[in-house]
């Protein structure tokens, strides 16, 4: 499997809901473990509170944490939600709010401009 | 030549850069502030890169973000433009530093040039007249000193300043000490520097500067001359090139200063060396090691695209002349620059005659964010002599339109109209005096 279609799949994936997954393709296989957020995630939809959307501090290039963030997962305010590389010095990105992650809006490795969205939280859920 | 360049810089600057890269199908990268999202050098760039907010400091003065970028796009080579970081020699060094091409002069150059005081040290030593005054001086009784040898008015400049930026005029004893003390405290938060120098007030002068470029082994080559006296408040207004009001033995003799200048130092990229003309004299006043914002009455008269040229000169594609190009004719700049902001600040007319040079950043239907320079146009004519030139311009100034945003436009066309204008008969303090004293003068 090459990168491109690597990044085809990890695309189509996020799309899906599910809490497991096994993939196996000739010989590239591939496990996925994801929280049950599902029903929470849901109940808090109904209690909408505001969306906070994180944006870049900088121009630079967006790295996830060792464990990336999921949609659903909870964070709480000055939570690290990833890295910007810039100039070879990683920039910690924290939230500015407690919540449940409604979107992640870049990927590792991706290039990121100042301003640029990066994450949605839903606050307070 | 090089593939692809960033544009550190904004507005017509960047536009104007980007047209001579796109000649020499050279890619372009643009860096802007949030304020500058919708802008016009950000639609011509082939590629584009929000680096910050829109306070300067944050954005366009960036080094990091900038430099970045250029990592990202995989850029060989960095234009800085005028302003912003066009004299950072810092930021030359980091350009250097991450394999990208700085274009322009050494760092240590741009250092020696930037550091006034210093710089008036060194253009004595190669033998070229300074202004009377001091260097640095920081100790008050040996400046007291010195104002009495050299008489009043004279003026407090910042040995970091320079573009007309950080000056004090002096025009009684009495009123040194206190201006002194706010001269420091003013050049330190503006600087972050205390050095200052005096220097003496010289009488009808005419502000003459000359454009120069350097080839990779810092081979110099004069590309003519322009007058830029009329000024307000020291920011330059109208431009020509070449100086009218000179003989072509002054104007040789400025040849051989400036060869004298920078003969073997080593000078690289395009610069300016500007000079105070008073009493038939020249004297020395700075060096902007850069493109300068006037530089298109140059290209006008000698049909040179110089940064065209300084981009073939970095990447050795082209090699110095040892001919002073021959100007043709005589051209005429002026300065359409914003007076002030006005609720939404968009501009719901902007137009020009078509038949001249327009340099600008805008088109009409934009808004013009009020966090940078005020410059809106620059309106360039040509044409065989100088009188003919001024009518071109009345005629050219008349037909401009622009509505929603204020402007100089009145006052432009107001002194394009007089007679001393036309007849040369003004020196660099004239504008501010006609200002203050004749009430007919739009301000």
């Amino acid at each position: 499997m090459n990168e491109q279609q690597l990044k085809q799949l990890i695309t189509d994936l996020a799309a899906l809901d599910f809490v497991h997954a096994k993939i196996k393709l000739d010989d590239f296989e591939l496990e996925l473990e994801r929280p049950d957020t599902t029903s929470q995630f849901t109940q808090q939809k109904q209690t909408r509170g505001d969306v906070i959307v994180v944006k870049s501090p900088m121009i630079g290039i967006f790295h996830v944490n060792e464990a990336p963030l999921q949609v659903g997962q909870r964070v709480e305010t000055g939570m690290t939600v990833g890295q910007i590389e810039s100039m070879k010095l990683f920039n910690e990105v924290t939230s500015p709010a407690s919540g449940i992650v409604e979107r992640v809006l870049c990927e590792d490795g991706q290039t990121v401009e100042y301003d640029q969205p990066l994450i949605e939280i839903r606050e307070g859920a | 030549m090089f593939k692809k360049i960033l544009i550190a810089n904004r507005g017509e600057i960047a536009c104007r850069i980007m047209a001579s890269c796109r000649q020499l199908n050279i890619r372009t990268v643009a860096v802007y502030s949030t304020a500058d999202r919708a802008a016009q050098f950000v639609q011509m760039a082939d590629e584009a890169y929000c680096i910050g907010p829109a306070a300067s400091s944050e954005s366009y003065l960036n080094r990091e973000g900038i430099l970045m970028a250029g990592i990202l796009a995989h850029v060989d080579a960095v234009h800085p433009g005028y302003g912003f970081l066009a004299e950072d020699a810092l930021f030359a060094q980091m350009c250097a530093q991450c394999g990208i091409t700085w274009l322009g002069p050494q760092p240590k150059l741009i250092s020696l040039m930037g550091d006034k005081a210093a710089a008036r040290k060194f253009a004595a030593s190669r033998g070229i007249a300074i202004i009377p005054g001091t260097y640095v001086l920081e100790d008050i009784e040996q400046l007291q000193q010195s104002a009495r040898k050299m008489g009043y008015p004279l003026l407090i400049k910042a040995s970091q300043g320079g573009g007309g930026k950080g000056i004090r005029i002096v025009n009684h004893p009495d009123e040194l000490e206190s201006q002194l003390m706010v001269a420091k405290r003013e050049t330190d938060s503006a600087f972050g520097s205390t050095a200052i120098y005096l220097e003496k007030v010289l009488k009808n002068a005419r502000h003459i500067e000359v454009q120069v470029i350097g080839d990779q082994d810092g081979r110099i080559l004069v590309l003519g001359d322009r007058d830029c006296t009329m000024q307000i408040r020291r920011q330059k207004v109208i431009e020509e090139s070449p100086a009218s009001f000179i003989t072509a033995a002054q104007r040789r003799e400025l040849v051989v200063a400036v060869h004298r200048l920078l003969d073997g130092v080593g000078y690289q990229g395009l610069g300016t060396v500007e000079f105070l003309f008073s009493e038939d004299r020249f004297y020395f006043l700075e060096m902007n090691t850069r493109l300068q914002v006037e530089h298109g009455v140059t290209e006008t008269t000698t049909g040179l695209d110089i940064v065209m040229l300084q981009l073939q000169l970095a990447s050795r594609e082209a090699r110095l002349g040892h001919q002073v190009p021959e100007g043709q004719g005589v051209a005429i700049e002026c300065r359409l620059n914003m007076t002030g902001a006005t609720g939404e600040n968009r501009l719901t007319k902007f137009e020009f005659p078509r038949d001249v040079r327009v340099d600008t950043g805008y088109a009409s239907g934009d808004q013009v964010p009020t966090y940078y320079d005020a410059l809106l146009a620059k309106i360039i004519v040509v044409a065989p002599t100088h009188r003919q030139a001024v009518e071109k311009m009345q005629a050219t100034l008349a037909q401009v339109e622009v509505t929603g945003v204020a402007t100089n436009l009145t006052l432009l066309r107001q002194i394009v109209a007089t007679n001393w204008y036309l007849n040369g008969k003004f020196s660099v303090q004239t504008l501010d005096e006609r200002l203050k004293n004749d009430k007919s003068f739009a301000n």
